[in-house]
């Protein structure tokens, strides 16, 4: 950020430390017993401003509107009870530890294999809440790395997540190569391959030619999905790459404010009767849906002004496109891999 | 923007995009910087969508760019999906023991790393000041409830 940007968003925040300690006298009265000093409230806020508000490739600083309307939005309940549980007190912890330990016990045994790791989860997760490593006279508790933006609720559901993920890993690093390989640890997904051509000279006229048409379609596609918005990128991430539904990519967009949804309730043209509703599957396909139009539309520009194909020849790649593209030479060196390394 | 004129079509599109994508794995060029990975704190506050878009931009940048942290996303998703489908009724909190929670937070503080041999820090302070605070309202604590459920 440069030197002006940060002059402006230090002024933006001194403007709005009245609003700050306000919040601050409002938790006070909420839990007078959780003795969490107004220094620390303050740097809390400012972590949150800066973590998410600040945005290092923006052309501006935050104003103090938008400032105050960010700290308005902030769970701060949530956060003055992370702030005094990260401080040790008793108080704070019996409030935390009434309100969400059912909650913590429940992800735990809705992922764990068993109810043995399900306990070792909990477990580590209370020990990293409460941080038993100290650095500078510091005790590290993960509450520290809370800012509020989200729910304590949502945040601990993560936190919870990543236990049971290093608690598999470790037992993974348990056990042996022999047995891991044995499992399919190396087995890697390959595309279904087609049949290779094999024939005389036609055959082989016929693979180069689409070798160059494969290279053109690659190479178009890439194009042409490198243009798309980032919302865009993200939407088929998720459905393609990561395998989402469109019912849990509806439960992702769910909330009213979400910036996925927002961005695509502008660009869609239809008008929205009931803005903040729920978002149904039937209208994640129709954001992919215009996604997929946007593409082809690129795609095809990019083969006919790019690579000066005749109409026949697009539609031919776009035939290629649905297929399997992995050049020959690649297949041919898996086919001929051993099984295992 | 053109629309798919048909199911055919657009199932062709659909499949075109998809051979693509789960040939690439990524829509990022190979030189993308993704950035220091996203902690648990954006992570949760993405998948819960509380963002402005202006700080969700550079969270959605990173997700195009990082997997690993797209995928953990993903699993958050799924999870929540999963949670929400198995809804129960608020949980009860636990039974109240008296004195557990300091059992709990001695226990913890018994596990403190000092940072040195000379250095031992007892990280949990036991607010027995506070306790004195009897005449005022405290945060939580019901006395009617405090003989278990």
């Amino acid at each position: 950020m440069t030197v002006s940007l940060l002059e402006q968003l230090e002024s933006a925040i001194a403007e709005c430390a009245a609003d700050i300690s306000a919040l601050h006298q409002r938790c006070i009265e909420a839990a007078p017993n959780y003795d969490v000093e107004a220094d620390a409230f303050h740097a809390a806020v400012r972590a949150a401003i800066d973590k998410y508000l600040v945005d290092p490739q923006a052309a501006s600083a935050p104003t103090p509107d938008e400032i105050r309307q960010f700290i308005g939005e902030l769970q701060i309940t949530d956060l003055y009870l992370a702030l005094a549980c990260a401080r040790g007190n008793e108080h704070a912890w019996w409030e935390f530890d009434q309100s969400y330990r059912r909650y913590i016990e429940r992800i735990a045994r809705h992922l764990a294999s068993a109810e043995s790791d399900a306990e070792e989860v909990i477990d580590s997760v209370y020990v990293e809440l409460y941080g038993t490593r100290v650095v500078n006279d510091v005790r590290q508790s993960k509450f520290a790395t809370y800012t509020g933006r989200g729910t304590l609720r949502g945040w601990l559901r993560t936190v919870v997540w990543h236990a049971v993920i290093d608690l598999h890993r470790a037992r993974r690093d348990e056990v042996s190569i022999d047995d891991w390989s044995e499992g399919g640890g190396e087995v890697r997904d390959r595309p279904g391959w087609r049949a290779e051509a094999r024939g005389g000279e036609g055959a082989m006229v016929e693979r180069v030619a689409r070798e160059r048409y494969r290279d053109v379609t690659v190479k178009a596609l890439d194009t042409s999905l490198a243009t798309l918005d980032d919302h865009e990128k993200l939407l088929l991430l998720y459905y393609h790459v990561e395998g989402l539904k469109l019912r849990e990519i509806a439960r992702l967009v769910e909330e009213p404010r979400s910036p996925l949804r927002r961005w695509f309730q502008r660009q869609s043209k239809r008008r929205i009767s009931v803005p903040d509703s729920r978002v149904h599957e039937s209208t994640v396909m129709r954001w992919l849906e215009k996604v997929y139009g946007k593409v082809l539309e690129r795609f095809r520009s990019e083969l006919k002004e790019q690579s000066g194909l005749s109409a026949d020849e697009i539609e031919l790649c776009v035939e290629m496109a649905t297929e399997d593209l992995a050049p020959e030479d690649v297949r041919r060196h898996l086919t001929d891999a051993p099984a295992e390394r | 923007m053109p629309r798919p004129k048909s199911n055919k079509e657009s199932d062709r599109l659909r499949r075109m995009v998809h051979q693509h994508l789960s040939r690439r794995g990524s829509l990022a060029p190979a030189s993308a910087a993704a950035g220091a990975h996203l902690d648990e704190d954006a992570l949760s506050v993405f998948v819960e969508g509380r963002l402005s878009e202006r700080e969700a931009a550079p969270l959605i940048r990173h997700l195009v760019a990082c997997a690993s942290c797209r995928h953990i996303t993903t699993q958050l998703i799924r999870l929540d999906t999963e949670l929400s489908a198995a809804e129960t009724p608020a949980p009860l909190p636990p039974a109240e023991e008296p004195g557990r929670i300091r059992r709990l937070l001695a226990d913890l503080a018994a596990r403190v790393l000092p940072s040195s041999e000379d250095d031992v820090v007892f990280a949990y302070h036991a607010p027995a000041d506070d306790f004195e605070k009897k005449d005022e309202p405290k945060k939580g604590e019901e006395p009617e409830n405090q003989e278990g459920e």
